[in-house]
């Protein structure tokens, strides 16, 4: 994913263009564009949810053509199977991993900077074993992998962070997040997720307003496509659990980072309570700064049950 | 032959190299011997160090020509022309006798409590020095090496985990100044190690006088003195070329290749050989007082230095005076751990402490699933354990430092000691003081088995905002980690946070005697109603 002055200006002008306009007009114009905002399937076997919920958003075409690069990031944090819904189900992976292949990718790069060591978190979570796979590889970032400054001239808080060299190198990102909660952001979806693409996480905690600095960082880092693996959610006890892990069985998937990850909120009982996206701090700041929709009203959404 | 002998030189100096070291140390006779003399009797350790003993009673100092990876090394070096000059005079007899000497040392010492002079066992040296030294040089080159490929367009991501975080340990400079003192001191004289101070040279030595594969010279012999000159440890006599010294020859057949006639073989039964080198009894008995005098001093210096709180040994160490008679320095433990947290201690706990292994959370936590440095330690200083038992060999507990911690002291929200902890032990709570209210750390000791992943993954820096100290930690040489209390503490916190908020929910307070919600509940009781506070990252609406 390049970010080019080009890229940059749009992304400022839809920025702008969102704190302008009132949400209907937004909301207007989304929905003017045939694809939905969200799509939200039920039930199914993994791979036919992935799939499906693509067809649904213009099919793996409209997100991937042939010859391009690949860079898929999971959540791959934690040395536990996916089981616990600490990290994103190897199959749910798989499953787009697949896709891609069918449109032609020209590489597949499976990478994400885990909390805990990187061999043993790739290794338990399982989705190690997707280099199995024809053209997949898969890349656990260390401090020592590549690095470079990516400046996000918008930011407040976080205005300068290193991103991996292989964002830069691949031409679609594709955030596959796991639902979970997290002991200090709230929740821990796609834009959360972003916070493995970089090097330094500790001014995140320490330095910056933690929250704030997640949205800099989805000013910085735009997936082109988010799929969240909402089939389990880990509903207490994130972002390492072991935790109450919710069912909803739901893979959620759109363009948007901020609306899907607000769009995930209502699918299970945070904490065990019932929380609206607003209540979500980095979710509502996101809102106010114009990188998606947080309300669900506003959303046009398309639920699948299979 | 000498191109066989090469070959298995080379392939057992690989085999060493590739990680198969622990198999050697286990049947170092001296290290059995230094074993037996330090604690009780064990069959298994006679047996394991007669195999190579035995073998140099049958057939002699073989293993120092052809087997030993220190050895090898030295030859590679004299080939490089690491080696004396040739005009160099050759000095036999006064030298060749310090390694008995030490040998004695060694073994009294270990007999009165100080095993720590088996670090210079070559095996140990050697395995301790590619720990410290040759791996991470190593990796540090493949580092610069991956660094050189990013330059080429269309590899700028470009990477290969294996070396990617070439670890950095203390005592490097050390390790690699004995190992680079030892090749020096070939200029002096080919393989001076091996034929004046090696002690397992100079047991092997005393064993193989008996060998019957030995050194036979025709009469035929043109006193061309080629032998003499190659021969690497000064067996054979400058003044009789047909002669041999007992116990100095390793049977290289270097001897064979160089002489002129070919009237140079090794035969099985061959000619009796002269008499080796032998200390004189003075110096054994001087020898043996020292190592008196250093059994006291290792004790002493290790009861005088208390061992400080942040030294924490690996899980499954052995009780500590015990662990210091049993472990051999070879850090082959070290080398296994894939955070590098455990790293060699330096003189911190005396110097019997030096080289021995212990965990430094700031350079790497002890991972969960990862039971690694517990499965080869060549003399069971650390237990072998299960992953199951690992789990459970607590090494300390971790504590918080308040006024350093930016959740309790700045009220960000940072998680990262939570988030890290694969026991659950850290809680977050809402406290209120008079800084506000927010969500805080605390640590449930119960459930803290010591990793130190939190005091790693800390954001503040040296001294960090929350660290492990050896408090709690377990040291058992026999029996299991596991008990029904630290199963039952374990289990309470899978649920712990939605026992929380289910309290709330159902209206009861919060017991007196907790601070749970101490933010929010100035009085507890069944019918008091308060408001519910928000999880952390949660804000109304």
């Amino acid at each position: 994913m390049g970010l080019s002055r080009r890229d940059f200006l749009k992304a400022g002008a839809m920025a702008a263009g969102g704190l302008v306009l009132p949400k209907w007009a937004y909301s207007a114009v989304s929905r003017a564009a045939t694809s939905p905002d969200v799509v939200h399937v039920t039930g199914g076997t993994v791979e036919l949810a992935v799939r499906t919920s693509l067809d649904r958003l213009g099919g793996i075409g409209a997100f991937v053509r042939r010859g391009q690069k690949v860079l898929i990031v999971p959540n791959a944090g934690f040395p536990n199977p996916a089981e616990m819904a600490t990290t994103t189900d190897p199959e749910t992976i798989r499953a787009i991993a697949t896709l891609c292949k069918e449109a032609g990718a020209s590489s597949i790069t499976i990478s994400s900077y885990p909390v805990r060591e990187p061999d043993l978190c790739f290794e338990r979570s399982g989705i190690a074993d997707l280099a199995r796979l024809n053209g997949v590889n898969v890349v656990p970032l260390t401090s020592g992998s590549a690095y470079m400054p990516l400046r996000i001239p918008d930011g407040i808080d976080a205005r300068e962070v290193e991103v991996a060299t292989v964002v830069r190198q691949s031409d679609v990102l594709i955030a596959v997040p796991v639902a979970k909660s997290h002991s200090s952001a709230g929740v821990s979806f796609a834009m959360k997720g972003m916070m493995g693409l970089i090097r330094s996480r500790g001014p995140f905690h320490a330095g910056y307003d933690l929250h704030q600095a997640i949205v800099d960082l989805s000013k910085g880092i735009k997936a082109q496509l988010v799929v969240v693996d909402a089939r389990r959610a880990l509903v207490t006890r994130g972002p390492g659990g072991p935790g109450r892990v919710e069912t909803p069985n739901a893979i959620v998937a759109g363009r948007n980072q901020t609306t899907v990850d607000a769009y995930t909120v209502s699918l299970a009982r945070w904490y065990n309570r019932a929380f609206t996206a607003d209540q979500v701090r980095h979710l509502r700041l996101a809102g106010e700064q114009g990188l998606g929709l947080t309300d669900l009203s506003a959303m046009n959404v398309v639920r699948v049950t299979l | 032959m000498n191109n066989l002998r090469r070959a298995v030189q080379l392939i057992a100096f690989a085999v060493f190299l590739a990680g198969t070291e622990t198999y050697w140390l286990e049947y170092d006779p001296l290290i059995s011997i230094v074993s037996l003399v330090s604690r009780e009797f064990s069959w298994g350790l006679v047996l394991r160090g007669l195999l190579l003993a035995s073998a140099t009673l049958l057939i002699g100092r073989f293993f120092c020509g052809w087997l030993c990876p220190l050895g090898t090394f030295l030859d590679a070096a004299h080939r490089c022309g690491v080696r004396p000059s040739k005009d160099a005079t050759r000095e036999n007899g006064t030298r060749a006798r310090w390694k008995f000497v030490f040998l004695a040392f060694l073994i009294v010492a270990a007999a009165f409590g100080t095993t720590t002079f088996v670090l210079f066992d070559p095996l140990v040296l050697f395995s301790r020095t590619r720990e410290l030294v040759l791996i991470p040089a190593a990796a540090w080159v493949g580092t610069g090496v991956v660094r050189a490929v990013r330059l080429v367009p269309g590899q700028e991501s470009f990477a290969f985990g294996a070396v990617e975080n070439p670890p950095a340990y203390g005592f490097l400079t050390l390790t690699a100044a004995v190992f680079a003192g030892i090749l020096i001191l070939e200029v002096i004289e080919r393989r001076f190690w091996c034929r004046n101070l090696c002690p397992l040279g100079a047991f092997l030595n005393l064993l193989s006088r008996t060998g019957l594969v030995r050194r036979s010279v025709e009469s035929s012999c043109s006193r061309c003195a080629r032998c003499e000159r190659d021969c690497p440890t000064g067996a054979i006599p400058l003044n009789d070329f047909t002669q041999t010294r007992g116990g100095e020859c390793i049977q290289c057949l270097r001897c064979q290749r160089a002489c002129s006639k070919g009237t140079v073989r090794f035969v099985f039964g061959g000619p009796p050989q002269i008499r080796g080198f032998e200390p004189r009894r003075r110096q054994v008995l001087l020898a043996a007082g020292a190592g008196v005098a250093a059994g006291f001093l290792g004790d002493a210096s290790t009861k005088a230095s208390t061992r400080p709180g942040a030294h924490l040994r690996p899980p499954g160490a052995i009780p500590e005076e015990e662990f210091l008679s049993r472990c051999i320095r070879c850090l082959i433990c070290v080398d296994a751990c894939p955070t590098h947290g455990l790293q060699p201690s330096g003189l911190e706990i005396g110097w019997e402490g030096l080289w021995t292994p212990k965990l430094v959370p700031a350079s790497g936590g002890c991972e969960e699933p990862c039971n690694a440095c517990t499965q080869i330690c060549p003399t069971l200083a650390i237990r072998r354990l299960s992953h199951e038992e690992k789990s459970f060999a607590k090494i300390g507990t971790a504590r918080i430092v308040k006024e350093r911690c930016v959740a309790w002291e700045e009220l960000k929200a940072c998680l990262v000691c939570d988030e890290v902890c694969p026991y659950d032990a850290i809680e977050f709570l809402v406290i209120s003081d008079h800084r506000g209210t927010q969500n805080r750390p605390v640590v449930h000791a119960d459930k803290c088995m010591g990793c130190g992943l939190c005091e790693h993954a800390c954001p503040v820096l040296e001294p960090r905002a929350i660290v492990v100290d050896n408090y709690g930690e377990e040291r058992i040489g026999s029996g299991s980690y596991i008990t029904p209390a630290k199963q039952a503490a374990r289990k309470v916190g899978d649920d712990r946070a939605t026992d929380y908020f289910r309290e709330f929910r159902a209206g009861a307070g919060v017991p007196a005697d907790s601070v749970r919600g101490a933010g929010s509940t100035p009085a507890a009781g069944a019918d008091t109603i308060f408001e519910e506070p928000l999880p952390p990252g949660f804000v109304n609406p």
